[in-house]
C-alpha cells in the first residue's frame, strides 16, 4: 500500500470505530440505576420515545424531560 | 503501463467508502425524519439554529444528507459528492464540539433509533476523520480512467491518426 492509500485505510477505521462509539446506546435507565439514591420509576409519553423520566431521589420523585435527560447524571 | 495494484486498492477503497458514508447519510437521515419531532426540538436548542425556522433547518439538513448520498453512489458525480460530504462533516464536526465545549450534555442530534445520544468526543472524532477521508478521497484521480494528471498511465493514441505517420515512428 502507498502513502494515500495507507491514509483512507486509518481514516476510514478511524471514522468508523468513533461513530460506532458515538452511536452505542445510551440509555437514560441504565444511567440512573447506577446513581445512589435513584431509583428508575418510568417514563411516560410517547409510542417510540420516552418523553419524561421520572427518578425517585431520597423519597422525592423529579421528572426529567429525557430530550434533556442528561441532567439525570447531575443528581451525582 | 496499466493501473497497478495500489491503483486498484485505492479505486476499490474509494467505493468502498462512497458506500459506507452513502448508507450512513441515508441511514441518519431517514432516523430524522422518523423521529422529527425530536430532531425539531434538538434543533431549537442549537445555539446556531436561528430559533424561528428550526423545521426548515431540519428539512434542510435531511435534503442535503440525501442529496449526497445520492451523489456519491453515482460514479460521474463521486468526486464531487465526497468534497460536498467532507464540508457537511466539517459543520457536523464545528457543532458538535461547540456544543461538548459550550454546552455540557447536550444531544448531538445525530441518531435517534438508538437513544438521544449526547454530543461526545468520538462523535467529533468520527465527524473529522469523515471530513479529512472525504477530501483525500476528493483530491485522490484514481476514480478517473488511466488518463492520469500525473503521467503515470497510459496514454492510449488518438483512433485518427493517419496510419502513414505512425509508420515513421521509428
Amino acid at each position: 500500500m502507498n502513502g494515500k492509500t495507507s491514509v483512507v485505510v486509518v481514516l476510514l477505521l478511524v471514522m468508523t470505530l468513533a461513530l460506532i462509539g458515538a452511536m452505542m446506546p445510551e440509555q437514560a435507565q441504565a444511567k440512573t440505576a447506577a446513581l445512589p439514591g435513584c431509583k428508575y420509576v418510568g417514563c411516560t409519553g410517547g409510542s417510540d420515545e420516552c418523553l419524561t423520566l421520572t427518578v425517585v431521589t431520597n423519597g422525592i420523585a423529579v421528572s426529567y424531560h429525557c430530550y434533556s435527560s442528561y441532567r439525570v447524571p447531575q443528581l451525582q | 503501463m496499466s493501473w497497478n495494484s495500489a491503483d486498484r486498492t485505492m479505486n476499490m477503497l474509494t467505493r468502498l467508502s462512497a458506500y459506507a458514508i452513502s448508507t450512513l447519510l441515508i441511514a441518519t437521515g431517514i432516523d430524522k425524519l422518523s423521529h422529527w419531532f425530536q430532531f425539531v426540538r434538538v434543533l431549537q436548542e442549537y445555539p446556531v439554529v436561528p430559533a424561528s425556522i428550526p423545521g426548515a433547518v431540519g428539512g434542510l439538513v435531511v435534503a442535503v444528507e440525501f442529496l449526497i448520498a445520492a451523489s456519491l453512489l453515482i460514479g460521474r458525480t463521486r468526486r464531487t459528492g465526497f468534497l460536498l460530504a467532507g464540508g457537511l462533516f466539517a459543520v457536523f464536526s464545528g457543532v458538535v464540539l461547540h456544543l461538548l465545549l459550550m454546552r455540557v450534555g447536550a444531544s448531538c442530534g445525530c441518531m435517534f433509533a438508538f437513544g438521544d445520544a449526547r454530543a461526545t468526543l468520538p462523535h467529533v472524532i468520527g465527524n473529522v476523520c469523515g471530513a479529512a477521508l472525504c477530501l483525500v478521497l476528493w483530491r485522490s484521480n484514481t476514480q478517473l480512467p488511466p488518463h492520469r494528471a500525473d503521467g503515470g498511465a497510459t496514454v492510449a493514441p488518438p483512433v485518427n491518426i493517419p496510419h502513414s505517420s505512425l509508420e515513421r515512428i521509428p
